[in-house]
């Protein structure tokens, strides 16, 4: 598990009526957290250690196992990432009435086409514009 | 944006604002351009307010603004101007390339946003055109090498990402839905494409009931009240839907656009095009494949889903703050889930009764 995360602040985020619904206009994905994903997400508002927040869930109830594996949803969907900024120790953690629900990371993907037919991701990553990959269909 | 200007440096924010400053000066030397040699294009609704229109080509200004709606003479001054500038007619007009260093991950779309002067540029490298909006001084810019290439779509929805950077920083926005509107009361509907929006939007205004639009919306609150606000005159349905078109939009003299067809409503139901209407209920449009139609209660984060991430896929370059806007609309307006049964006109008649019945 990486050293260091913070929520990657190119995702657009709302926290909404106990869900967070967050979108990644690069890759046309939308998602829904709900349950101690929720969580999670302010958790890493600020840059924190992922093991000290498993560590802080679970000492309050949270299902170990499964928080990991939504820590590890939100790394593989890049709505956290990396970071070498000095992680927050300073971690609080109220556990729900009840305790934690189960952590839920939804991912849509019906929207993608909207991306897909408006073709404005066809440049060198490195290079940026005015360079397009070498592959790219003429679209003129 | 002469060579110049063009900074060389990558990533630093030192860069990134000179692109800013670059994109400025296109700015107004667009402006200058066109209020030295143009002429006032027409005044448009744009949400509460009005944007004035100036363009260098009468005839391109006059098709790109066919589906905009005229502002309604009354005496609120123009809150933004939008400038149309084409090479098609000015010797040397022809805009510059995006030539701006990779400083953001937004540039690989060949989006600049510098939120803090809320400034927001976009160039369309296969039809060579700039969309450019600066919320500081009220301004948008439409510029574009040949008018005989602006795409299908800005006629029936032009300048819509324009219009939405402007309102970036006001308290309306952009939504993509519709708007059915009876009895003072108007239901926003959202849905993707495919979900029966339009088509619903349709057999409301061929049943006598009002709309905003079928598309695209302006929506934004005052004083606690949420108000959805008409931006374009125009629908476009499928040729190959026309089982579930209205009559009364099929047998329209209608323009191709694109594989659809589009009709203006004010060609078709004259005033039945509603300018403002408050908004007394949000809904999900779904077909649900049953003979007949229902509307049942919606949790809120699904209302979102439906509304938020569609308009931000759409509107690209201010996700945040339509993001922000369509919940703070949520919050406020009770959302439901509009299930489509067979007809169109079965359904209209279960939504106009649900209307009258104040939207419980």
């Amino acid at each position: 598990m990486p050293a260091t995360l913070v929520a990657n602040d190119r995702i657009a985020a709302e926290e909404f009526a106990g869900e967070v619904v967050l979108i990644d206009i690069e890759k046309g994905i939308y998602f829904s957290l709900q349950g101690a994903a929720v969580d999670l997400w302010r958790a890493f508002a600020t840059p924190r250690c992922p093991t000290d927040v498993l560590d802080l869930f679970a000492a309050h109830g949270g299902d170990r196992g499964a928080l990991a594996t939504a820590i590890d949803d939100l790394c593989r969907h890049d709505l956290v990432c990396q970071t070498s900024a000095p992680a927050d120790d300073a971690i609080t953690c109220s556990a729900p009435a009840g305790g934690f629900a189960a952590p839920v990371v939804a991912a849509f993907a019906d929207l993608a086409e909207l991306i897909a037919i408006d073709p404005v991701h066809e440049v060198d990553a490195a290079a940026g514009w005015p360079l397009r990959p070498a592959n790219f269909p003429d679209v003129s | 944006m002469s060579p110049d200007v063009i900074v060389s440096s990558r990533g630093s924010a030192d860069a990134h604002a000179a692109s800013t400053r670059a994109l400025l000066g296109l700015l107004d030397e667009a402006f200058a351009r066109v209020e030295a040699t143009g002429t006032p294009a027409g005044r448009f609704q744009l949400g509460r307010g009005a944007c004035r229109v100036v363009a260098d080509d009468a005839a391109a200004a006059a098709r790109l603004t066919r589906c905009m709606l005229a502002a309604d003479g009354g005496a609120a001054p123009a809150e933004c101007t939008l400038a149309i500038l084409s090479g098609s007619t000015l010797p040397g007009a022809i805009p510059p390339p995006w030539n701006l260093p990779h400083t953001s991950p937004r540039h690989l779309e060949r989006l600049h946003v510098d939120e803090a002067r809320g400034l927001r540029a976009f160039y369309d490298i296969d039809r060579r055109f700039w969309s450019i909006a600066d919320a500081a001084t009220r301004r948008g810019l439409f510029w574009i090498a040949d008018t005989a290439t602006v795409p299908f779509w800005e006629e029936a929805a032009p300048f819509k990402v324009i219009f939405n950077w402007l309102l970036a920083a006001t308290p309306a926005t952009l939504v993509h839905a519709g708007v059915v509107a009876h009895h003072g009361r108007g239901v926003l509907v959202a849905g993707p494409g495919g979900s029966g929006k339009s088509t619903t939007v349709m057999a409301a205004v061929a049943a006598g009931l009002g709309t905003c639009g079928d598309d695209l919306v302006v929506v934004d609150e005052a004083e606690g009240m949420w108000m959805a606000h008409a931006l374009y005159d125009a629908v476009k349905f499928f040729p190959a839907d026309h089982g579930r078109v209205p009559a009364l939009f099929r047998e329209a003299d209608a323009r191709p656009c694109g594989d659809k067809q589009l009709v203006r409503y004010s060609d078709v139901a004259p005033g039945q095009l509603v300018r403002h209407v408050p908004i007394a209920a949000l809904v999900q449009c779904v077909i649900s494949g049953e003979p007949t139609t229902t509307i049942t209660s919606l949790a809120p984060g699904a209302m979102l889903r439906a509304l938020g991430p569609p308009t931000a896929f759409l509107l690209r370059g201010a996700e945040q703050e339509t993001l922000r806007k369509a919940a703070a609309l949520v919050r406020s307006v009770p959302a439901f889930r509009l299930a489509l049964g067979a007809d169109p006109a079965e359904a209209v008649a279960r939504l106009r009764a649900w209307i009258e019945e104040g939207c419980r």
